[in-house]
This record gives C-alpha cells, sequence and structure tokens, in this order.
C-alpha cells in the first residue's frame, strides 16, 4: 500500500470513528468538511492544517490586544480575517455566530458582553487549533 | 470555458486558509493556471504575467492598516490593463461593499460563502462567455 493509500484510510477510519462517536460533544471540528475540501489528499489536509495553526494565533493574540486596549475597529477586523476559514476547516458553527456577532456588535448584540463572546470564541478556537495539532501529528506519523 | 487554452487566473487574498482552498477548488478543475498573492502591492507588481482573471479580496489591509486595500489594488489593476476582469471577494454580505466594487469597475462581488468557488465559477464562465459574444459581433461587424 502507498504511504498516501495508507494516509487516507487512516484519515477514513478516523472520520468513522468521529462518526459512530456522535454521542460525543467535546470535539470543534468536523474533519469530514476537511476530508472533502482537500480532497481527501493527506499532503493538502496537512498543508490546510498547517496554514490554519499558522494564522489564527496571531489573529486572536490581535483579538485579545485590541479588547485589552478597546480597539474595537482592530477587535473587528481580526475577528472578520477569521471568519472564512471556520468553515473551511469544518470549525464548530458557533465560531460563526460568535465572531458574527462581534463584528456587528454595535448594532444588535449590546445585550451580551463584548468581552464573553472574545472569550467564547478564543475557547473554541483554541480548542480547535489543539485538535488540528493532534490531527497533523497523527498525519505526519502515518 | 470551452477555450482550450487555460485560464491564467490571480488570487489575491490575505487569509492563507482561504486562498489555499480556492487554489485547491480551481487547481482540481484542472484548466487553470494559478498565481496566488498575499497582498494586493505583490498582485500589481506581477501583473506583467498577464492574469486572464483575477479574483481579490476587499479587506486586505484588515489587519496591516498600512497595506494596500482591494480597492486600491483594484484601481491599479485597471489603471494597468482596464480589460482585465477582476472579481471581488468579501466576508461581509453589505450592499456598499459591492457598490463600491461595482463604483471602480469589478466585474463581480462575491461573499466569502460556501458556495462562493461555485459562484466563482459561474461569474468566470459569464467572462468568457461574454468574451465569446464580443469575437463574434467583430467578426459579423467586419463583414457588414
Amino acid at each position: 500500500m502507498s504511504s498516501q493509500n495508507k494516509e487516507e484510510n487512516i484519515l477514513q477510519q478516523d472520520l468513522e470513528i468521529r462518526n459512530g462517536d456522535s454521542g460525543k460533544t467535546d470535539y470543534h471540528i468536523n474533519f469530514d468538511k476537511l476530508i472533502n475540501r482537500t480532497k481527501s489528499n493527506p499532503n493538502l489536509m496537512k498543508q490546510m492544517i498547517a496554514l490554519y495553526l499558522e494564522q489564527t494565533p496571531p489573529l486572536l493574540q490581535a483579538m485579545l490586544q485590541s479588547l485589552k486596549e478597546k480597539n474595537w475597529p482592530r477587535l473587528q477586523s481580526s475577528v472578520h480575517k477569521m471568519i472564512p476559514s471556520f468553515s473551511i476547516m469544518g470549525i464548530d458553527p458557533q465560531a460563526e455566530e460568535i465572531a458574527r456577532k462581534i463584528e456587528s456588535y454595535e448594532k444588535i448584540h449590546q445585550n451580551e458582553s463584548i468581552e464573553e463572546l472574545v472569550t467564547q470564541l478564543e475557547m473554541i478556537c483554541t480548542q480547535a487549533c489543539h485538535e488540528l495539532e493532534e490531527k497533523i501529528t497523527t498525519i505526519k506519523s502515518s | 470555458m470551452n477555450d482550450k487554452k487555460p485560464i491564467k487566473l490571480f488570487l489575491v487574498d490575505d487569509d492563507a486558509v482561504f486562498l489555499k482552498s480556492l487554489e485547491i477548488e480551481f487547481m482540481d478543475r484542472g484548466d487553470f493556471i494559478i498565481e496566488t498573492y498575499a497582498t494586493g502591492e505583490l498582485c500589481a507588481k506581477n501583473l506583467v504575467n498577464n492574469p486572464d482573471v483575477i479574483i481579490l479580496d476587499y479587506h486586505l489591509d484588515g489587519i496591516e492598516k498600512e497595506a494596500m486595500n482591494g480597492i486600491q489594488t483594484l484601481d491599479t489593476i485597471k489603471m494597468f490593463n482596464p480589460l482585465i476582469p477582476v472579481i471581488m471577494l468579501s466576508s461581509q454580505d453589505k450592499i456598499e461593499v459591492a457598490v463600491d466594487c461595482m463604483h471602480h469597475k469589478a466585474h463581480d462581488y462575491i461573499v466569502k460563502s460556501e458556495t462562493a468557488f461555485l459562484r466563482l465559477q459561474k461569474s468566470i464562465n459569464s467572462i468568457f462567455e461574454f468574451k465569446k459574444m464580443e469575437k463574434v459581433v467583430k467578426w459579423y461587424m467586419a463583414r457588414a
């Protein structure tokens, strides 16, 4: 079996385990989406994960720093930049909902604290990064 | 897209994940030559490579405030060659953004969503359909 086939098998097995594990709610990534996006190509999957892991921490940092400095335009810009990758990477749709609330905070969501929304988003993204790190390690070691 | 010659496509976005996902989709189609750029400045520098179509993010200055934004990049492209079709992308579905893009001679404005790739394909198809029609009209006009 070629190494690409082996990796594809591992991705498939992993997906089956996740699908059969529907009782668990502590995962923030639906790897099915990413596998689909990358046409079941493990190399492309590795590249996508690596790009996400490179891109997201500085955006989270910018988001937290902007909140601290009450720099709302920068806070909204950094959140805005995160939005498209949520659906691409298969991250919990809740992340996009929260990000959209932060993006349009002044207009409609003043009943929720912005600090709370930022904390929730940071938690989901941080957890997603851990899951992706695990995944990239699994693909690399296969 | 029935032309046999591959379409040279510039993808310009500072969101590396979105850029890569678009590249994967277009590469999968096989009839494109793709060049990707993370900034408007890099895109402008490489216009000499004569792209057939450019897909350009509206918010290129989201984090880097000094960076050339999407509209400035669009203007630079149109100054270089007004005939290059530019499709603008944004993750915000806002009428003001769409109008702004159209005022600056963008061919289309597409929201970054799950269906963005399909919409991009459709928009690119329309560009080449229009070009084909233009050619036919010119051919008939020359014989009139």
